[in-house]
């Protein structure tokens, strides 16, 4: 008999046990099923009892039904439908705490984290938390945020530089990298610069070629030596190459008028320097427009990704977008006409490389299929939308009914975490509230 | 929340404290030194059109310094040569006397040469800026390369001339050093009429070559030459050539750069062509 209402999961839980008491006894696999269940095995004497009900003594079964009713009725009663983790789901990095007290952590080396939740849930502030952990244990990180409050990570290490995209700190023009051919940078420039700013492949090879002549001219050029020189070409005014002329000149005089060209300035400080001596480094993008978000994120991910691939280095370095959607959005997936974005090749290879994303999301379900699927760790807050809820427990594999009735009433500071290794079903955890330390 | 400042102070002792170390150099407080460069020496150009100041190479020293300002001046100066300082200053967004000023301080470095050129009647000359070979290598940026070996303000001529004829009517195409056929004599700026007449205008900084410059161009098929002169010595004896080739002037004729740039049809210049 199944009842479906309010009260029915609890009748539903019940009855076994009545039937157990009452009717007929229960065998030994069942009652090691019910106490495997409920994480009652850590208890010795409820060991000792099924041994000895195991042995032939079937006075036991009384004395443990006894011992183990009023607990997994009081379960029943006051806890969510999710299972009780064991004890793999701590890890060094700690996040939250389950509804046992006891801890959840994540490893450096699982990569990508994904974390959906309406504003003011408190993504951010485990992110936060997630990063002060791992500057302590020597994880290089970069943070893109649009908000301010990430600045108190200057309370935890004085080894963060904040990049405010106001000309106020430079960092290089980045038409160069390190290690890779200056052509196969070009490329991949010019796919980033394309992607983000919705350009057509004709204007993308158009500046591909003038990177490359530019190169020959000046081996360290500037975003203006690249505007000059597409300036000063000459095509037909009726040909196609003087529209890539016009749609180049238009996106790069915008950048370089805006505070992200005065960013991307040459320096005696730049931004190799920055990663060579193991800074952190904050991008405080929330200044820029959308697709100059978009090309910054795509281009420093990529300029990180082949820096530590050519490096073959071992240390860990995190990425922590405070809103993923302005790199993972799903409509950059679905635009045949300019191929696969460049982050979801990099989400795919970033761990070849050592690094690790954080992307924190308030529209789960606009995000891009790459970071569901490669996203060792997936953490739900409390959110608004019915979709973004039935996305997250879709992505999450949440199939129990209560459980997915569950999730769309989480309360504040409930979070409910899937992990793809270690312990795979999802379970309910609480963050800690940091507002009683000043937000600090 | 952390202020603005606060976080600058921070980002200031980071830079400072992976700054490479640098070597000593003069103080200079009045700017800022962004570009640290060795010097070349640079070979003035030969021209009669040299104004004042002249460029004072010899008081330099091993290091050339720039301040952002004339950078961007001179990133400006780079990317269209061919205007004079008050159009230059709108550019920029500058007051003409803080244009004037900056302009003037990368003369005396050395960045650029300043040329005078006539393009009114009246008034005064306008000054055009030609970037020295040190200029260059502030830049960080490949030369320009002047029409087929001709020193710049040739060039500039060319140019303003061609800038000036596209905006006039019943002109369809103008070209620097246009020809008119595979093996025929490039012409300094070639129009090419709504009738399908062309005409060839010629520069001249002197009256050397004139006479078989005229010839050739009407020989290719143009239907007219005009000769465009530096200045009214050149004129005279440009005009005494013309006199020879074309005694009723229907097909040539020579002029000052004021004059061309104030007409407002072809017609002015060459009637009796067209």
């Amino acid at each position: 008999m199944i009842i479906d209402n309010g009260i029915g999961n609890f009748i539903n839980f019940i009855l076994p046990f009545v039937s157990l008491v009452s009717t007929q006894l229960p065998t030994v696999m069942e009652l090691i099923k019910v106490i495997h269940d409920n994480r009652l095995d850590a208890d010795p004497i409820n060991l000792g009892l099924i041994r000895a009900i195991a042995l032939g003594d079937t006075s036991k079964i009384a004395i443990l039904l006894r011992r183990i009713q009023p607990k997994i009725l009081w379960k029943q009663l006051c806890c969510s439908p999710f299972q009780e983790p064991d004890d793999s789901v701590d890890g060094p990095i700690r996040i939250a705490s389950n509804e046992q007290n006891k801890p959840v952590g994540i490893y450096p080396y699982e990569p990508h984290v994904l974390l959906a939740g309406q504003t003011g849930s408190g993504k951010t502030t485990v992110m936060l938390l997630s990063f002060v952990q791992a500057i302590i244990k020597g994880i290089n990180t970069w943070l893109f945020t649009k908000s301010t409050e990430i600045r108190n990570l200057l309370h935890a290490t004085e080894r963060i530089f904040f990049v405010r995209f106001q000309g106020l700190e430079k960092i290089g023009s980045l038409l160069t990298h390190p290690f890779l051919p200056r052509s196969a940078w070009a490329n991949i420039w010019a796919d980033i610069f394309c992607q983000a700013f919705a350009i057509y492949d004709g204007t993308k090879n158009f500046l591909i070629e003038h990177l490359n002549k530019l190169y020959a001219l000046n081996p360290n050029p500037t975003l203006l030596d690249l505007y000059n020189q597409i300036k000063n070409s000459k095509y037909p005014l009726m040909s196609r190459e003087a529209r890539y002329r016009e749609s180049a000149l238009n996106r790069l005089g915008g950048i370089l008028s805006s505070g992200l060209g005065k960013t991307l300035e040459p320096s005696d400080v730049e931004l190799v320097n920055l990663v060579e001596s193991s800074i952190n480094i904050v991008w405080e993008i929330q200044y820029l427009t959308i697709e100059q978000q978009v090309f910054i994120v795509n281009l420093l991910t990529a300029w990180l990704f082949h820096y530590k691939l050519h490096l073959e280095t071992e240390k860990i370095h995190f990425i922590g977008l405070d809103d993923g959607n302005a790199l993972f959005d799903a409509s950059f997936e679905h635009r045949p006409d300019r191929g696969l974005p460049e982050i979801s090749h990099l989400v795919s290879m970033a761990r070849h490389a050592k690094i690790y994303l954080w992307a924190c999301t308030q529209i789960p379900h606009q995000m891009g299929a790459s970071i569901h699927s490669n996203a060792f760790t997936k953490i739900m807050f409390s959110l608004t939308n019915g979709k973004d809820i039935d996305c997250m427990i879709n992505s999450m594999g949440i199939t129990d009914k209560a459980q997915r009735e569950y999730c769309h009433r989480l309360k504040e500071r409930e979070i409910v975490v899937k992990f793809s290794g270690r312990y795979t079903a999802p379970f309910l955890a609480r963050v800690p509230d940091l507002k009683n330390y000043g937000g600090q | 929340m952390i202020k603005d400042e606060e976080i600058s102070r921070h980002n200031m002792k980071i830079v400072e404290r992976l700054q490479p170390a640098k070597p000593q150099q003069e103080a200079h407080p009045q700017q800022e030194s962004i570009i640290a460069l060795p010097y070349v020496p640079i070979s003035e150009p030969k021209a009669t059109l040299k104004p004042n100041p002249k460029p004072n190479l010899n008081s330099e020293k091993t290091r050339i310094e720039i301040s952002q300002q004339e950078k961007e001046v001179l990133m400006n100066i780079y990317s269209n040569l061919w205007i004079g300082i008050v159009e230059r200053c709108k550019e920029l967004n500058l007051s003409i006397g803080a244009g004037s000023r900056t302009i003037d301080s990368l003369i005396k470095k050395g960045f650029v040469t300043p040329w005078d050129i006539r393009t009114t009647i009246k008034g005064r000359a306008t000054r055009f800026l030609e970037i020295s070979a040190k200029g260059y290598i502030v830049l960080n940026a490949s030369p320009h390369i002047y029409t087929r070996g001709a020193n710049y303000p040739h060039t500039c001529f060319q140019n303003l001339i061609a800038r000036h004829f596209k905006k006039l009517p019943n002109v369809i195409k103008v070209e620097i050093e246009g020809s008119l056929g595979n093996n025929s004599k490039c012409v300094d700026v070639l129009i090419r009429m709504q009738d399908g007449k062309y005409i060839a205008i010629e520069v001249a900084m002197s009256s050397v070559n004139e006479h078989s410059n005229t010839i050739k161009d009407l020989e290719a098929g143009c239907m007219a030459v005009i000769i465009v002169c530096e200045n009214a010595k050149v004129l005279a004896s440009v005009e005494q050539i013309l006199a020879k080739i074309d005694p009723e002037g229907k097909q040539t004729s020579a002029v000052l750069l004021p004059q061309v740039l104030k007409c407002k049809s072809v017609e002015e210049l060459i009637g009796g062509a067209l």
